[in-house]
């Protein structure tokens, strides 16, 4: 890879030490002689001080999986016997944040190792804070030892460029609308069917084989005949989320900046996945465009995982147009289909329109950002490009009057609370629909 | 064609800071940062002040080195001190490159050509700033220079610089002290001193890396 080289230092000090003395000696010049000694005992302690081996040098991250918005450490393990100083430098990557702010830090090595000047410290920490989901790609990291008197260094040495992978952040989200149809065996949503729920539909006679706990005693005194506690059971509802990743518009800025549609559309997913995961609901994803990820309905904290590592893989990239009408959802009856997408292309919104067809509940979250500005690649003058966006902006009035026509609502994303109004309206106002088990 | 369709993510640079406190998978919450910068500009990390002031001093020091001269009654020519300027700065820019050698052997050159008495308090004086320039060029090498200045990189090398700077004024009191002799004979006895120094110095350093026991 790279061997102890003299250094610059070391050949001024040998040169100009060696000349000096020749000057001294040839003009006559005493002072001379004076400036060159200092010079050549730098060049004698540089040369002596030359290490027999090379360092043995590994960086690791504390953290390969992190949610974005959080930070890790950047630690070296090294071992150069001889080497007086290290240097590391981290290049410049998108969406993170280096600590210390030049990316780069420098120690005294004593025995080869860093001087434990902060006891937590060592290992020549950097400090990481990932503001983007996605598959973080760190900068080239670099690192250089020089030897006592800077005789000689080692490197600067490529270690390579580290990843990681950042889920998408999952604030809790606070969705208090039920599910419209669950159709689930065990959940926290209230069902249409009578069950052992706590949730109180009605009092009606005791029946044989009714159970004695539920006897309403206070209705059964005032009648003078037994009667219990009807309530309604409780399930668990299925959720498919249809992401939107053909393309991603708008400017990407990370946590707490401006979003881009796709960063908005993955986010959401995220944001209703957690919560419906949280409360037992199944929750299965499906990425139209990039990566194509499929996730089936499950549950549990390891199923969420699974969802955000396949959000945090999505990249935006266009599908075919056959593609595209061999979509098959899969959804079971009483799943709520939920597409999230800019509604800038309409084939999600066929796709979405074709689901409600099918008799899913199907609710579109727009996750065009309000303020989205296009981030040209194209040099374009800027009253060009602003009526070009304009009117792609006007082309969605049609796919969401649409969406609409079909029986698909369109609510744009404003984050937790969004759907509350939408799904307690459909629980509402749709009959229940036969479903064949 | 116009292309409205972008992936910003892939060129959005970010260089600000968490803070140094951060543990292992901290909220960024509670994290320092700063504003991002624009989408499509990778800024170039600025030069810290650590790194503006040893090149500056850099400059300095070789100036008062090349200019001690005048106590002897010979005033910097102004080439020299454009020279020293423009070598100097060449260096200060490139600390690995030859620059630095050339710009202290222009110095040693004037004070060769210079009309100065053979013992003068000027060389006295010249001594430590010319150590100074040679060991801070080496200090700006160590690093790039947008990275801070180490403090305990600072005190390892200016305690060196001390000592090489005493090594050399031993050797210019050892010279004035022999000043009644010739002076070839002062001048060998001057370098018989550098390399008995250069010897002990290796000596040192040999029987220092020897193992104990």
């Amino acid at each position: 890879m790279t061997g102890w080289r003299p250094t610059a230092s070391l050949g001024r000090a040998s040169a100009l030490g060696a000349l000096g003395l020749v000057l001294a000696l040839a003009a006559g010049r005493p002072a001379l002689a004076a400036f060159a000694v200092p010079l050549l005992l730098h060049a004698a302690w540089g040369i002596t001080g030359k290490p027999l081996s090379g360092p043995r040098v590994q960086h690791h991250l504390d953290h390969r999986t992190l949610f974005e918005g959080q930070a890790t450490t950047s630690r070296l393990e090294l071992s150069a016997e001889g080497a007086e100083h290290v240097v590391r430098a981290m290049g410049q990557a998108a969406h993170v944040a280096v600590s210390p702010r030049s990316g780069a830090v420098q120690a005294l090595l004593h025995g080869g190792r860093p001087r434990p000047a902060h006891d937590l410290d060592t290992g020549l920490p950097l400090h990481l804070g990932l503001r983007h989901w996605g598959l973080a790609t760190l900068g080239e990291e670099k690192v250089a030892f020089t030897s006592e008197w800077c005789g000689f260094r080692w490197g600067p040495a490529s270690l390579g460029h580290a990843s990681l992978t950042v889920l998408p952040s999952r604030l809790p989200g606070s969705v208090l609308a039920p599910a419209p149809h669950p159709v689930g065996l065990v959940g926290a949503h209230r069902s249409r069917r009578i069950g052992s729920g706590v949730e109180m539909s009605g009092i009606r006679p005791f029946t044989v084989g009714d159970k004695l706990r539920r006897i309403h005693w206070r209705h059964s005194l005032r009648t003078g005949e037994l009667h219990t506690i009807v309530s309604d059971a409780e399930e668990d509802a299925a959720v498919l989320l249809v992401v939107d990743a053909t393309a991603d518009h708008g400017c990407s800025g990370g946590v707490g900046d401006t979003e881009s549609t796709l960063d908005v559309s993955v986010r959401a997913a995220a944001q209703i996945a957690e919560h419906h995961l949280r409360i037992g609901d199944r929750v299965g994803l499906r990425v139209v465009g990039g990566g194509g990820a499929v996730i089936p309905l499950s549950t549990g904290t390891r199923h969420s995982y699974r969802i955000l590592g396949a959000l945090a893989r999505t990249r935006p990239a266009p599908v075919g147009r056959g593609e595209l009408s061999r979509l098959v959802l899969r959804a079971p009856p009483g799943t709520v289909v939920l597409a999230l997408t800019p509604l800038l292309d309409p084939h999600v919104a066929d796709v979405a329109a074709f689901a409600a067809r099918s008799g899913h509940d199907v609710v579109v979250v727009d996750t065009m950002p309000v303020r989205a500005e296009p981030v040209l690649d194209d040099p374009l003058e800027p009253p060009m490009a602003d009526l070009v966006w304009r009117l792609r902006r006007l082309d969605r009035g049609p796919v969401i009057r649409a969406l609409r026509r079909a029986g698909c609502p369109v609510v744009p994303w404003s984050g937790p609370g969004t759907l509350d109004l939408v799904l307690r309206e459909m629980s509402h106002t749709r009959t229940r629909r036969p479903v064949v088990r | 064609m116009i292309r409205l369709r972008t992936r910003a993510r892939a060129s959005a640079p970010t260089r600000e800071s968490a803070a140094a406190s951060a543990g292992p998978g901290t909220a960024l919450g509670a994290l320092e940062m700063g504003p991002l910068p624009s989408v499509g500009r990778v800024r170039e990390h600025p030069w810290s002040r650590g790194a503006i002031v040893v090149r500056v001093a850099t400059i300095l020091c070789l100036l008062i080195g090349g200019s001690a001269t005048w106590f002897g009654g010979a005033a910097p020519p102004p080439l020299l001190i454009l020279g020293i300027l423009a070598l100097g700065g060449i260096a200060v820019l490139r600390p690995e490159s030859p620059a630095g050698a050339v710009v202290l052997l222009f110095v040693l050159w004037w004070w060769t050509v210079a009309d100065v008495p053979t013992w003068q308090v000027g060389a006295a004086i010249a001594l430590p700033f010319l150590v100074a320039a040679h060991v801070l060029l080496t200090v700006a090498s160590l690093t790039p220079p947008f990275v801070p200045l180490d403090p305990d990189v600072l005190r390892l090398w200016a305690g060196r610089a001390g000592r090489l700077t005493v090594a050399g004024w031993a050797v210019l009191a050892v010279g004035w002290a022999a000043s009644g002799a010739p002076v070839g004979w002062t001048i060998a006895g001057l370098a018989l001193i550098a390399s008995l120094a250069t010897a002990l110095a290796l000596t040192q350093a040999y029987l220092k890396d020897e193992p104990a026991g």
